[in-house]
């Protein structure tokens, strides 16, 4: 964009802001090359080093304004070229010191030849060039004095700039900074702007419902000391291991019911521990917060608290997407609801993670979700992704690079998207650590990489390992790394896209809740015909015949992972918004994982994989109130995951059809979408008789 | 598709990275390099174990190996370290461990070296190994480069490897003299990855797989075949067609045989050709899965060997190592048990906490402009205008207007903030509102989908470009712009709404804005002519500066074609100021 005064332009590319000079030459402007700015035609400035978008000139253009995050930068470019020309001013003023010297001393050398051939020649010396010798001396020493004293200045300054600077940065009043090629850093001031903060009101007890709680408690059962189900045919369920009522069960008596256990076992120090599932029990909510999970007979459901009946009804924790991406959000104008994340709500996903959005669009969308300004799951991500662009120069510029993401997208974590070499790659796992960022990664269907990043201990992997099958080796590698692996199999790696087998197998186009979410658009061009570039799918094939498809012989290492405590989490891709999410839980089953594992890594696991395991995934006392009511159990069959009667986020209650809110207020959802016209009402056209 | 079409594309895909690569001026992928001294020589890796994978392995995935000359060693490598172990099999001695990943280990024909792929200098590099530990040299490679399958010479003079720069590059094949040296290329088309190298045992011949591009997804094979390249005449020759892919070539010592991995039904297998006849057999059926569908940084089969007396290969698969005869004879299993203690970076985990304080701090503010005079700022954050003083000061709403708010602008007099509305049901306007607060003033008589406004100098009119309202509520997906959007300007005096007057279609360029002095001329930005200027008329057309730049993973063998995000193929009309040159779609792979 053309500054106020038409003679330079701000240039916004990738992360970074640039300032270029403009040169009038007819019809051939000038070219510039961003990645060698030293080689451009005109001077070409950068001025960002941590980054910068929403660029704009000050309006007498001396300045640019940008922001990342809620801060506010401020680029005095004035400033910047008036020092710059102090600087060379100075500098010029050395030269022209050292100049001056030279021709005195030469002029000095001269005269004194000149004396010497005279005194040579036995002549008498002219007094006047005694005279101009002497002063030419006393010159040249001033000159010497005058360069040390301009050095010591120079050195004083420095030394007190580096006092001043380590002075600020001990009171905390700066921050310290990676050196970057530009000494100048742009002023920076946070924008606080604060909303309040949408939170329900009110006690509401879900009663008489199955209660899938995602917690463990000891077993008491003496003849039954493995710690999960031990089945793992995903049609068998684990016996309910409390009957209603079982006061043992009550959350208050779990401490003294494994301290029974301890006693019991031969193992003291590991007591045998089983999934608590509650038959018929009490899920009580106040405002946004799960406070009791019991039996009925151990939860006191207080005076003037809603009770929802859901009896015959099952309850799950609400599930988490760590690889979800809205395939897209509208960027810049933003509408006021967004359907990808209706849809993605009413299929019971409470929580997602974006681990890579091409914009920072994301972030809006989430201050109005916690506004209550839009309907939608939680929305977390990894911001745009740290590509191999960045040209990591050292540890201490991926530190830099990496504070885009602590300091001012506050994501929490970000996308390590192949940034580099292995070294580079251990430059910013290292900084995310000291930043407290959980990074994911992404290997690119490199095996290789996809292990080294395990192996440096990346908390998180993204889409499954190439190379099947997979063997105790690598899962003895991923039980130590405690990495999580998304694997994401709707859109394989090393075979045919799981999604396919889905479209040629799932009733899409007559899902009705889909329809009533997914725009008819969005529907047909995935599922009417499939083949290249069928809903933005890539390759050559679009359908294959069953047994080509390869996520069954990955959902084996996902059923290995779950047994030995290692760590996968559901990751949809966003491939078809909604039910795709559960798609994907299901192919991840096809390799023989049982039902309850599946949930492990659709709820907890899923939660702790993004950091919030102390907040989300289970339903337990103190977490935030995060419930998906099934009408089936997914315990007798997992495709009774998409069977959802209510979904609760935040302690907020949706019908499971319409996202209609039913407590704590009862509301239509506003969703101002135009349904789909039917063609058949059109004004013309041939019809049957 | 048809072998001739497939190649067609692969030509075109490629005619069209090269393309890419010279009107950016771009080296394949921009990478740091570092040469001897920089910061990959001071400390290589630098992450140190905290954790501890320790277990003894007797399964292992995807286990390169080789067998020494004399035929009684296998070396083999698990987890990115090697072990040793006697040709029977049993315990296996650790020969490299450490966070360095080393893997895919070849005998020198003289025994006494090992060649291998190792990250252990930053980058993938080739390296040698003396068995007695006396030295290690790097051979070449790191950097960004990646490096697999080494292979010597009969002669042991040469290691042959594949090598590409970076991701998404295709890897090319070369011979590199053990002693270090620059590479001397084995040519062959540059469409090829060419991977897998093997040579016939009087070196005249390089056999390698061939690979269409990088990797496709959803792939309709064939995707490898084999070919051989003579050493003496430079000729190369198909030496396969198959439908399930050929790779991972291996000649026996006799030079009679050559065994190769291929795809049948949905399984892999190894085939057997007499080299003397051309007929063939199948070896071993089914293995296990090949690689061809992804990367295969590793090959499309892990490395394996012939016996020295060529009666048996001995092979990994299904986890395991096995001696395969020749005869065809039941494979029978070379157990190995690896006391695995593989050092793993510390753990980065964080339990975070989610907000429950009454207000929320909107974590964005978008589309900040500083008022005349510096002393406001006016912003978008929730999706509402907001206020605020500099430097100090409360953010405030600017207006209490219930539909989204965007892309604020002063007008000149620094009195009026324009902006555009969307709402939804209703869709969106030209609006301004007093800068000190009051009554929004709509400004467009019509609805549609507004953004990105200017004023112009003298502060009489209001520029925006502008698209129907109904694509934005019907965007079913992708959105990235309105199709046929146009340049409108409206008077910004109201108070009446006016229709908007149209002043060229936007094409491609976007971000109308004024210089201050020249009223006549509305400048914007289009990725593929650059920054232009232009009359109220849309005529009068005039370039002011092109800008070129390119991304890390540039599109060339772009990995996800589903992420994508970050090198959008289209441009993206909206993003702020000239946002440079999306202009170069990355070229598809295969």
């Amino acid at each position: 964009m053309l500054s106020p005064a038409g003679d330079r332009a701000f240039v916004q590319f990738g992360r970074d802001l640039f300032v270029a000079d403009l040169a009038e030459v007819g019809d051939t402007p000038p070219t510039i090359t961003l990645f060698r700015v030293d080689d451009a035609p005109v001077p070409v400035r950068k001025v960002t080093d941590v980054g910068g978008e929403f660029p704009s000139w000050a309006s007498d253009g001396g300045a640019l304004h940008w922001a990342l995050g809620n801060v506010l930068f401020t680029y005095d470019l004035d400033h910047v070229e008036a020092e710059e020309e102090e600087e060379e001013v100075t500098a010029r003023g050395r030269a022209l010191l050292r100049v001056r010297a030279a021709a005195i001393t030469d002029t000095l050398r001269d005269k004194r030849a000149e004396a010497d051939s005279l005194e040579r020649a036995d002549d008498e010396v002219p007094e006047e060039l005694e005279d101009e010798i002497t002063r030419l001396q006393a010159d040249s020493v001033q000159v010497v004095a005058d360069s040390l004293l301009a050095r010591a200045d120079s050195i004083r300054l420095a030394a007190e700039e580096v006092a001043a600077k380590s002075a600020a940065v001990r009171a905390g009043d700066e921050e310290v900074l990676a050196d970057t090629t530009e000494t100048y850093e742009a002023h920076e001031r946070r924008i606080e702007a604060k909303l309040p903060r949408d939170i329900p009101r009110g006690t509401v007890a879900l009663t008489g419902g199955r209660i899938i709680t995602m917690t463990e408690i000891a077993d008491e059962t003496p003849s039954d000391t493995t710690g999960a189900p031990a089945d793992t045919s995903g049609a068998d369920p684990p016996e309910p291991p409390e009957a209603a009522g079982d006061t043992a069960a009550a959350a208050g008596d779990t401490t003294a019911a494994a301290d029974d256990a301890d006693a019991a076992e031969e193992e003291p120090k590991e007591p045998a521990m089983k999934p608590r599932i509650i038959e018929g029990g009490v899920v009580l909510v106040t405002d946004n917060r799960i406070v009791a999970v019991g039996p009925a007979d151990s939860v006191e459901v207080p005076d003037g608290a809603t009770v929802i009946d859901v009896s015959g009804k099952t309850l799950v924790p609400g599930f988490v997407d760590t690889h979800y991406h809205a395939q897209w959000l509208v960027p810049e104008v933003h509408p006021e609801e967004v359907w990808q994340y209706l849809a993605t709500l009413s299929y019971g996903v409470t929580t997602t993670r974006d681990p890579q959005t091409a914009t920072t669009d994301i972030l809006s969308y989430t201050d109005r979700v916690r506004t209550g300004g839009m309907t939608g799951p939680r929305i977390y991500s990894t911001g745009p992704g740290v590509f191999a662009g960045e040209n990591l120069r050292d540890a201490d510029h991926a530190k830099t690079i990496l504070r885009r993401y602590a300091e001012y997208f506050d994501t929490k974590t970000l996308k390590m998207y192949m940034t580099g070499n292995r070294q580079q790659r251990q430059w910013i796992i290292q900084a995310a650590r000291d930043l407290e960022l959980m990074p994911t990664t992404e290997g690119g269907l490199d095996y290789k990489i996809d292990i080294t990043h395990a192996i440096d201990g990346y908390p998180g992997i993204e889409h499954n390992l190439p190379i099947a099958p997979i063997y105790s080796d690598v899962v003895e590698l991923f039980k130590t790394s405690q990495t999580t692996n998304s694997p994401t199999l709707l859109v394989s790696y090393g075979g045919p896209f799981g999604e396919n087998y889905f479209y040629t197998h799932e009733d899409v186009l007559g899902d009705e809740k889909l329809a009533t979410f997914v725009p008819k658009a969005n529907i047909d061009a995935r599922a009417r015909r499939r083949g290249p570039g069928a809903g933005g799918s890539p390759g050559e094939g679009g359908w294959f015949l069953e047994e080509e498809y390869v996520f069954p012989l990955q959902g084996e290492f996902v059923k290995k992972m779950l047994e030995e405590d290692a760590r996968m989490a559901v990751g949809s891709h966003g491939q078809i918004q909604g039910v795709g999410y559960h798609w994907e839980l299901w192919a991840m089953a096809a390799g023989g994982a049982s039902n309850f594992d599946m949930l492990r890594a659709a709820t907890i696991l899923g939660a702790e994989a993004i950091g919030f395991g102390e907040e989300l995934g289970s339903l337990e006392e103190g977490k935030f109130a995060d419930i998906v009511i099934l009408n089936s159990n997914p315990l007798d069959d997992l495709r009774n995951t998409v069977d959802i009667r209510y979904v609760m986020k935040d302690g907020r209650l949706y019908d499971g059809m319409t996202l209609d809110e039913i407590y704590p207020e009862a509301r239509t959802l506003e969703r101002q979408r135009p349904a789909e016209e039917n063609a058949a009402g059109a004004a013309a056209g041939i019809r049957g008789n | 598709m048809s072998p001739r079409e497939r190649q067609a594309r692969i030509w075109r895909a490629a005619a069209l990275a090269t393309l890419v690569a010279s009107t950016t001026g771009a080296p394949a992928a921009a990478q740091v390099v570092f040469g001897p001294g920089g910061p990959g020589n001071r400390d290589p890796l630098p992450l140190r174990g905290a954790r501890k994978a320790a277990f003894t392995a007797t399964e292992g995935t995807w286990m390169s190996l080789d067998v020494s000359p004399d035929g009684t060693t296998i070396v083999f490598d698990l987890l990115g370290d090697l072990y040793t172990m006697p040709i029977e099999g049993g315990k296996a001695s650790p020969l490299l461990t450490g966070m360095a990943y080393e893997t895919q280990p070849r005998f020198s024909p003289d025994g006494e070296s090992v060649a291998f792929i190792s990250d252990r200098s930053g980058g993938d590099a080739l390296w040698t190994l003396r068995l007695d530990l006396t030295d290690t040299t790097r051979v070449a490679g790191g950097g960004s480069s990646l490096m697999l399958s080494p292979e010597w010479s009969p002669d042991g003079v040469f290691i042959a490897a594949s090598r590409s720069n970076g991701l998404g590059g295709v890897a090319q094949l070369s011979m590199y003299h053990a002693e270090r040296g620059s590479p001397l290329p084995l040519p062959g088309s540059p469409l090829l990855k060419r991977i897998g190298a093997a040579f016939s045992p009087d070196g005249r011949y390089v056999w390698y797989a061939g690979g269409f591009g990088d990797w496709t997804y959803n792939a309709v094979l064939p995707l490898y075949q084999l070919y051989r390249y003579d050493r003496e005449t430079g000729a190369t020759t198909t030496m396969t067609n198959r439908y399930g892919s050929a790779f991972r070539p291996a000649i026996s010592p006799d030079g009679r045989w050559l065994v190769y991995g291929t795809r049948y039904n949905a399984d892999t297998g190894l085939r057997k050709r007499d080299l003397e006849t051309g007929e063939e057999s199948w070896l071993a059926y089914p293995v296990q899965r090949d690689e061809q569908e992804s990367r295969a940084p590793l090959d499309v089969l892990p490395g394996y060997a012939f016996l020295p007396d060529g009666s048996a290969i001995v092979i990994s698969y299904g986890g395991r190592i096995w001696n395969v005869p020749m005869d065809g004879g039941e494979p029978a299993e070379i157990p190995f048990e690896a006391e695995v203690e593989l050092d793993v970076g510390p753990q980065v985990k964080f339990e975070y906490q989610i907000d429950t304080t009454a207000m929320v701090t909107a974590s964005q503010i978008r589309s900040p402009v500083v008022g005349p005079g510096g002393e406001q700022v006016v912003f978008t954050a929730f999706d509402r205008l907001w206020i605020r003083d500099l430097p100090d000061g409360e953010a405030r709403r600017l207006t209490e207007g219930d539909a989204g708010e965007f892309h604020p602008q002063w007008s000149p007099d620094g009195r009026w903030i324009a902006y555009t509305t969307w709402d939804d049901t209703d869709g969106g306007h030209i609006m301004k509102v007093p800068a000190a607060g009051g009554e929004p003033v709509r400004l467009s008589a019509t609805a549609a989908l507004y953004y990105n406004v200017a004023w112009s100098p003298d502060g009489g009119r209001i520029v925006a470009s502008r698209g129907a309202a109904r694509q934005l509520k019907e965007a079913a997906g992708a959105f990235f712009g309105p199709i046929g959007g146009e340049f409108v300007w409206v008077p910004a005096a109201g108070p009446e709404p006016a229709e908007a007057e149209v002043i060229s279609p936007t094409g491609l360029r976007d971000v109308p804005h004024f210089a201050a002095d020249d009223p006549d001329r509305i400048y914007a930005y289009s990725p593929v002519e650059g920054l232009v200027s232009f009359r109220w008329d849309g005529t009068d057309v005039k370039r002011h500066l092109i800008v070129r730049g390119r991304q890390g993973i540039a599109g060339i063998g772009d990995p996800h074609p589903n992420e994508w995000e970050f090198l959008p193929r289209r441009v993206f009309p909206w993003r702020q100021g000239p946002d440079t040159t999306y202009t170069d779609p990355p070229a598809e792979t295969g």
